[in-house]
């Protein structure tokens, strides 16, 4: 196989790989109000009817808050479990940390089902909670995995130096530890953040009439309407991943932050 | 890290947390009614919704679409524990299902004031709300692709509109009708011992079938030249035909259509059930009736609804199309509807 | 001390993971009543119902088959771009990789809803194809066929990925010694390519598969209700039809089809080694 024909077959596909995302753009300032293509004329009206949508911004609103929330709690959580499992010695410590990656191997079709089914018992569908827990249930593994790494590769010698110069186990921690890992700590910041925004199927068996999220709503709009609006929420949703890997990169730089 | 940077990320970290509280302090009473998505969305949260929410500022409405009854009647049933919908429009055989489990609260006659004013023809025997809209089955055609208009159903099964032909499939109850229709038209006899027939056809007719799942629905399909044939309900078909300016015919044919009837119910549960009730109330009278039903031609219940004639000519209630409807007993359907369902899924969905 | 720090996350982990798991496996030895009601006592009725029914074992075989087709032709497509951004400059690559990344990084519900412009009935592509002169393009949307190259395009960056983590024993010299004792680029290709980034493969296929399998938003978007496999029918048992006793035996299937995918994984990876 020549040179040229392979570097056009690896265009192609590249393009194969990126088109439907690169497409969005165009189609959201599409002045139609079917998706057909090419589009009869450019506007904004797209974005125009995405902010007046109630339904789509409150679900926007929601998702953002969410992802917030479960950041904030996946960090409380995973940070001791990463710091047991990385520094502790003790019998099983190999399969919790199996276990508390676990969900991230399995289908997230039945990992909704199964929130469903014992959410539903509870009253927990459509609430804060219920998602909290729910999006937990995948930002969980990511976060401690990502922790355990970052700190399985810091020098153990800097915390048992400060410790032998007389600082108490909280001092070093918060004083050594904490600051070593925060790369780590902000990686895991944009990971969770950025799983819990796009997550769609398991956010699909919890939400509720009261609470939904953007994903969700977007799902349930593109299953009834296929119109141009969907572009340019799809379009808000990539400049909003974006903004996340920016800020990312801006705090600490992208290649430290990935272990790179 | 500095401490700039730190509180950066810090403050976008707590602010939020603090915000879903905020919010719930100020919340006002809010109900959640839901219903059909799409056109009669469109056409009922401005006739209805708007004019109860306007003539009850201290409550919030939401309305929530669904895609068709069966898809409601899951919802309920997966928050019978907690109940986050109030008030839900469905057809009267899914309907008669959430009855039978129990997930709705009973408006017998004389438990609202304005269930006087409904004809009687609006209480059906078994089913928790009453009537809120009468409609009846049609054939779509577009009349650009299909002259002369069909004047039979057996137009769904001729070749030449092979790849035309957008249908939802069951469990939408626009599927479940076309079983029945289908049964009668092809001589499976009476349906509460078989539909055996009507599937048989709909599965030799699904090859030629663009879409089960026409997005946004058969209408737009129709009137966007993608497909030429569909079937669907009288009240939507004849506000896109009107709407799309000749791009959209609606049809009875010769051998008869099937009437429908969309109840509205009080789920049991709501947290808000006076709030709830004052939603029926209002749209089950004169004002919503008269507005939605010069808007979209649904067939009205009130008898004291005073609704323009040209609106009236539009609806299922008229007395040629009333007609034409043949006997449907929707609440035998009720029992068989998931059989057909899952009849459709193993004989029709998968025909290709 | 240690196991103190664990409580938090492991209590979280049972309450939102292993609770509910063993609950849905339990659920399927109960019996679906009418009407969204389950039995109290165990029975077999479900998995007898499921086992018998070839219904749904001719959705298990569609299923596998979607997905193994997702699969090849995912390898089919990345390889090539593997073994392109393997070899380019380091400045490039990084950029490449990004490019493969950046993908992953956008909801697949949009990157349907991306396929559905492009091959819609009135689409880009159909109109590109009209505009040859074709005047019925084949329907590419509400078949199976779109859904397979939605899949494909989604699932091929965690190939690419996979592909790449698997490339590490690929080196250019042995290439060039080849290609300088006259083996045709085909053979060398053959003989000494594609030997050495046989985990790389094994992998990408093995998260391909897997992914195909347990997804369900492309399938429900794209397939115009007649794509039925094993992911949509949980969807629809369990939030139209409410039958979850159903629902939760067909994923127990879908999670066994997981196990017999990882196995024949470590087999085949191992006998490769």
């Amino acid at each position: 196989m020549g040179r040229v024909a392979f570097h056009a077959l690896v265009g192609v596909l590249f393009l194969f790989l990126l088109a439907p995302v690169i497409l969005v753009f165009p189609l959201s300032l599409s002045a139609d109000s079917s998706m057909a293509w090419p589009p009869s004329g450019w506007s904004l009206r797209w974005y125009a009817a995405l902010v007046q949508h109630p339904g789509l911004m409150a679900a926007l609103r929601n998702s953002v808050l969410l992802a917030l929330l479960v950041t904030a709690a996946a960090l409380l959580l995973a940070i001791p479990a990463a710091l047991a499992i990385a520094r502790g010695r003790f019998p099983g410590r190999e399969a919790l940390f199996a276990l508390l990656t676990a969900p991230l191997l399995l289908p997230t079709i039945v990992l909704g089902l199964a929130l469903l089914i014992l959410f539903a018992g509870y009253g927990l569908i459509g609430t804060w909670i219920g998602l909290v827990l729910a999006h937990l249930l995948v930002a969980m593994p990511y976060a401690t995995r990502v922790l355990v790494t970052a700190l399985g590769t810091l020098p153990a010698g800097l915390e048992d130096a400060a410790a032998s110069l007389g600082a108490p186990p909280a001092t070093v921690f918060r004083r050594v530890t904490l600051r070593l890992i925060l790369p780590g700590v902000a990686a895991t910041c944009a990971i969770v953040c950025l799983v819990s925004f796009d997550e769609t199927v398991i956010s699909l068996f919890v939400v509720g009439p009261r609470l939904t999220t953007f994903p969700v709503a977007l799902f349930r709009y593109v299953q009834s309407r296929t119109d141009p609006l969907v572009a340019a929420a799809a379009a808000v949703m990539i400049l909003f991943t974006l903004a996340v890997v920016i800020v990312l990169d801006r705090l600490i730089g992208l290649k430290r932050a990935v272990g790179g | 890290m500095t401490p700039t940077r730190r509180r950066l990320l810090a403050a976008p970290l707590v602010l939020p947390l603090a915000a879903p509280f905020i919010r719930r302090a100020a919340a006002a009473r809010t109900i959640t009614v839901a219903a059909y998505s799409g056109i009669f969305q469109e056409n009922y949260e401005p006739a209805v919704v708007d004019a109860f929410r306007r003539a009850h500022p201290d409550l919030e409405v939401t309305y929530y679409p669904i895609a068709n009854s069966a898809q409601a009647l899951g919802l309920v049933r997966a928050q019978k524990a907690a109940p986050q919908i109030d008030v839900v429009i469905m057809d009267v055989s899914v309907a008669k299902t959430g009855t039978d489990e129990d997930l709705f609260e009973p408006l017998p006659k004389g438990s609202l004031p304005v269930l006087d004013e409904l004809t009687p023809k609006a209480f059906i025997p078994g089913v928790a709300g009453p009537a809120v809209l009468f409609d009846n089955y049609v054939l779509l055609y577009s009349p650009p692709q299909v002259k002369p208009a069909p004047t039979s159903w057996k137009v769904l099964w001729d070749a030449s509109y092979d790849g035309k032909i957008a249908v939802q499939a069951a469990p939408d109850i626009v599927g479940i009708a076309l079983t029945l229709i289908a049964n009668k038209v092809f001589g499976g006899g009476d349906y509460h011992q078989s539909v055996a027939a009507g599937i048989d056809a709909i599965a030799k007719m699904a090859p030629h079938v663009l879409t089960w799942d026409p997005k946004p629905d058969s209408y737009t399909f129709l009137i966007e030249g993608t497909a030429a044939l569909g079937v669907g309900w009288n009240a939507r078909g004849q506000t896109y035909a009107r709407q799309s300016q000749g791009k959209l015919g609606v049809a009875i044919p010769e051998e008869g259509s099937l009437f429908q009837i969309n109840t509205i119910n009080l789920v049991k549960g709501s947290r808000e059930p006076d709030a709830a009730k004052a939603f029926i109330s209002y749209a089950l009278g004169t004002a919503a009736q008269k507005a939605f039903t010069e808007r979209m031609f649904y067939g009205p219940v009130n008898t004291k609804a005073e609704i323009s004639a040209e609106a009236l000519a539009r609806t299922a209630a008229t007395p040629e199309r009333l007609a034409k409807m043949l006997d449907v007993d929707w609440i035998a359907v009720a029992k068989m509807r998931d059989s057909i369902t899952d009849q459709w899924r193993r004989k029709i969905l998968r025909v290709r | 001390m240690a196991l103190l720090l664990l409580i938090p996350a492991v209590a979280v982990n049972l309450l939102v993971f292993l609770w509910p798991m063993l609950n849905l496996a339990a659920l399927s030895f109960r019996d679906a009543l009418p009407g969204g009601g389950i039995g109290q006592v165990l029975s077999l009725g479900t998995w007898k119902d499921l086992l018998t029914d070839g219904y749904y074992w001719s959705l298990l075989l569609n299923s596998v088959v979607v997905s193994l087709i997702i699969t090849f032709a995912a390898l089919l497509c990345g390889y090539p771009i593997a073994l392109f951004v393997h070899r380019a400059s380091p400045r490039w690559r990084n950029l490449l990789m990004v490019a493969c990344i950046a993908p992953l990084l956008v909801s697949a519900v949009v990157r349907t809803y991306g396929w559905l412009v492009l091959l819609g009935d009135r689409g880009l592509l159909p109109s590109l194809l009209r505009g040859l002169g074709w005047a019925r393009p084949p329907r590419l949307v509400f078949n199976e066929v779109g859904v397979v190259v939605a899949l494909t395009e989604i699932l091929m960056p965690y190939m690419i990925l996979s592909l790449l983590a698997g490339f590490g024993r690929l080196n250019p010299v042995l290439e060039e010694a080849a290609s300088s004792l006259g083996a045709r680029p085909f053979t060398v290709f053959r003989r000494i390519v594609l030997p050495l980034t046989v985990p790389g493969i094994l992998l990408g296929c093995l998260l391909a598969f897997v992914l195909a399998v347990s997804s369900f938003i492309t399938p429900s978007l794209l397939g115009g209700g007649r794509v039925p496999l094993l992911a949509t029918e949980i969807y629809d048992q369990a939030i139209v039809s409410l039958n979850w006793p159903v629902a939760a035996a067909l994923s127990v299937i879908v999670l066994a089809v997981f196990g017999v995918a990882l196995t024949l994984y470590g087999r085949l990876s191992r006998a490769e080694a």
